[in-house]
């Protein structure tokens, strides 16, 4: 054994201490890495379009508009079609507020459903009142003359390419939780990964809130009667 | 002991850690091509026009597309002033198994035009008409036919009228795939239309 073995020179310190620095340099960039990795709720999040009433907001195979010329809507208790044509409307008061919001959608590539929902400051979401089972432009003979009734409720209804439908939804939302609603729209049942997401500012500040509160009529309609009364 | 000379007598590592980190990186890459590739290309299983297809345990052919003349159809049909209702005639023929035959049933044929659109059978707005006019809801035999013989499912569609028919091909997809059946999932069937595209 020479004395260079047993004593390590300086230059072979050197050497080690520089590879423990590279592998430590590693290791961190690898943690690191590791650390800040997106998640699985990143990764397969929701694409989200944004838009405000008035425009047309195009995402992956779907079209939307909120038009800014028809206004919002709130009533205290919403009234459907009843289940036939001669039984009363059905009444669904609210403890909050029912909130109408014009809606003009189109699907651009394939035939589906569509699912729409409001969702407050606080991150909490609405869902619309469902669309009544009531065939629209049957014969509705209450209230005196016949007639026929239109619904407006579109909520949940199949969309086709090139068939445009306009119409409203009903949203039931507590009275103080107006301010800085925005309507989300996305295609089929469920969202899939990476689908897009409509993401549109309904644009009611404290102003408009107070307005919509005291505008509220008792009973907000979802359907219209053509050659009768009600 | 030289810098130099120290890389010439690594040279088998440096040169199998070059290869691995070359790999890591393209062995990944290659691998999603592939998927890529087959969802775009090998999904599909192309038919000619008037030719019979094989897909999930059956074959199939086109026999045509007809557009229903619209002061035939019931004038209580409310249907948006652009819609033209076109009539699919698709023949099947299930293979025989020890059970009966092939179930094919449930099937989501679509029409797509050039532009990528795609229109499903039976729309909710034709339901009404087309239990009255006979028309198939999906691939089922009609009720009352024997067992072993080929069938036509006639199935109706909504579309626009700017869609030219020529520019239209039926898609077939089961959905979910009859049980044993060896088709993969994404498997579909991508057929002319005669006089079509």
């Amino acid at each position: 054994m020479n004395a260079a073995a047993a004593h390590p020179s300086p230059r072979r310190w050197r050497r080690f201490a520089f590879n423990a620095v590279v592998l430590l340099l590693a290791a961190s960039a690898m943690f690191w890495l590791r650390r800040h990795e997106p998640s699985y709720m990143e990764r397969f999040a929701p694409i989200v379009v944004r838009g405000a009433p008035g425009e047309v907001v195009q995402a992956r195979g779907l079209r939307i508009e909120i038009p800014a010329d028809s206004a919002l809507a709130t009533g205290r208790t919403l009234v459907t079609p009843g289940i036939t044509g001669s039984a009363p409307p059905d009444e669904q008061p609210s403890s909050g507020l029912w909130l109408s919001v014009p809606v003009r959608i189109e699907v651009t590539l394939d035939s589906d459903r569509f699912k729409a929902f409001l969702r407050d400051r606080a991150g909490r979401e609405y869902a619309p009142a469902p669309k009544s089972p009531a065939e629209p432009g049957r014969p509705f003979d209450h209230g005196g003359e016949g007639g026929r009734m239109f619904e407006s409720n579109i909520a949940g209804q199949s969309l086709a390419p090139g068939f445009p439908a306009s119409g409203r939804l009903y949203f039931e939302v507590p009275a103080d939780r107006l301010e800085g609603l925005h309507a989300r729209f996305h295609l089929g049942a469920v969202m899939t990964p990476n689908d897009s997401l409509v993401d549109i500012d309904l644009g009611i500040d404290r102003h408009r809130a107070v307005a919509l509160r005291e505008a509220a009529t008792p009973k907000l309609r979802t359907f219209v009667t053509q050659g009768g009364v009600l | 002991m030289s810098a130099a000379g120290w890389w010439r007598r690594q040279w088998p590592w440096l040169l199998g850690a070059t290869v691995l980190a070359a790999g890591t990186v393209a062995w990944p890459h290659f691998e999603r091509q592939r998927a890529i590739h087959f969802h775009r290309e090998d999904a599909a299983r192309t038919v000619p026009a008037g030719a019979w297809g094989r897909y999930a345990g059956a074959d199939w052919r086109l026999r045509g597309v007809t557009v229903q003349d619209r002061a035939m159809l019931p004038r209580d049909l409310r249907l948006p002033a652009n819609a033209r209702v076109l009539l699919a005639g698709l023949e099947i023929r299930p293979d025989q198994t020890t059970t009966g035959e092939s179930s094919v049933g449930r099937c989501a044929p679509t029409l797509r035009d050039g532009r990528g659109r795609g229109w499903r059978a039976s729309p909710e707005a034709l339901t009404t008409y087309s239990r009255r006019a006979g028309f198939s809801l999906d691939c089922a035999r009609p009720r009352g036919q024997a067992v072993g013989q080929p069938y036509v499912a006639r199935l109706p569609f909504l579309l626009p009228d700017d869609v030219s028919p020529a520019d239209l091909r039926l898609e077939v997809l089961l959905l979910p795939l009859p049980p044993g059946s060896d088709e993969l999932p994404e498997a579909y069937l991508d057929m002319a239309l005669p006089g079509g595209r």
